[in-house]
């Protein structure tokens, strides 16, 4: 009988734990987004970069497959590639997976969400609104700076 | 004896070092050779020629202004480093020379080119005058089409993503991969600086 009581009132701790939950996380799944940035672009239909590292938290991998946002026509998911001091930008439509308890690092030189046909330019000190779509835990809003650099 | 020899030998290092004088970074050009002429327009529609810049340190880098990851960032690296080098940095120039002269224009770069640094040079040749300048500094830029259902974003330029560094009197020193620490470019730029006052 105790032990039923323990196991609701923890069940109900969970659930409000769940509940107050900061934008850019998805209790479902455990992915949570941090240091989100675009990099300033400054022509209108032009495109611009996004750089972030996803954590997943859930104990299965998840997909970073694409996303939406008002600030582009489109959003993908790009590589660039140092090919011996040549740099190769190519889009990767399958997108990036996400190990389980692992990280994905979205960062300059390398895997990043690309921008294109920007709505308008994107100016330093702007912030954007994006929208990731994850295999699993589905699609997560957040809302990411327009800066230089990321340590800023 | 042996620790005496051993001695000898790292007072010869010493002596050899110290012989070598300033060693700059990146992968320097030995000797030093005379920069390779780059002209154009300017993002005024000015005309341009590296020769101008003499008395300068002049940091060369290639791009395009659709390039949404690796141009952005040398630029605001260059961006970082003028703001670093305070009081001289009006003796730092900065040159962007596009390597898409089909999609960006002299008024695109200037646009582009105003979000990092209004006193940025940027650089517009059509592709027949581009080429001697590319080859000239060894750079590779090729476009590539991307399939039409993988992506939006039409083409993108495969392109050598290393900055040049021109002293002031106009020699070739050393070029920078992608991503070399701002400190050691602020040294090399530094030194340069205050070897023609």
């Amino acid at each position: 009988m105790k032990a039923w009581i323990i196991v609701a009132l923890a069940l109900l701790l969970a659930a409000a734990g769940c509940a107050p939950l900061p934008a850019a996380t998805s209790p479902a799944a455990g992915i949570t987004i941090e240091g989100a940035f675009a990099r300033p672009s400054p022509t209108e239909g032009g495109t611009g970069g996004m750089f972030m590292t996803i954590a997943n938290g859930a104990g299965v991998a998840d997909r970073l497959t694409g996303g939406s946002s008002p600030a582009a026509q489109t959003v993908e998911i790009h590589e660039t590639i140092d090919d011996n001091g040549v740099m190769k930008m190519r889009p990767v439509p399958g997108g990036f997976e996400i190990p389980a308890g692992g990280k994905l690092e979205l960062k300059p030189g390398g895997k990043h969400v690309m921008l294109i046909g920007l709505t308008a330019p994107l100016a330093e000190g702007q912030e954007i609104e994006i929208t990731l779509n994850f295999e699993k835990a589905g699609p997560i809003t957040i809302k990411a700076p327009v800066k230089m650099m990321a340590m800023q | 004896m042996k620790i005496k020899m051993l001695f000898l030998l790292v007072l010869i290092t010493l002596a050899l070092g110290a012989c070598a004088g300033y060693q700059f970074h990146g992968i320097p050009y030995e000797p030093p050779q005379a920069a390779p002429p780059i002209t154009g327009l300017d993002q005024n529609g000015a005309p341009f020629s590296l020769d101008a810049l003499q008395g300068n340190v002049a940091l060369v880098f290639f791009g395009y202004s659709s390039c949404p990851d690796i141009c952005p960032t040398t630029l605001a690296e260059m961006r970082q480093l003028r703001s670093q080098i305070k009081d001289k940095a009006d003796r730092v120039k900065v040159v962007y020379v596009t390597v898409d002269p089909e999609r960006d224009t002299p008024e695109r770069l200037k646009e582009y080119l105003a979000a990092f640094d209004p006193t940025f040079t940027g650089v517009f040749n059509n592709s027949i005058d581009l080429e001697p300048i590319k080859q000239a500094y060894g750079v590779v830029a090729e476009k590539v089409y991307y399939d039409a259902k993988d992506t939006a974003a039409g083409y993108s330029v495969d392109h050598t993503a290393r900055t040049y560094l021109i002293g002031p009197r106009g020699r070739l020193v050393t070029s920078y991969p992608y991503q070399s620490p701002i400190e050691n470019i602020q040294k090399d730029v530094e030194y340069l600086l205050s070897e023609v006052k």
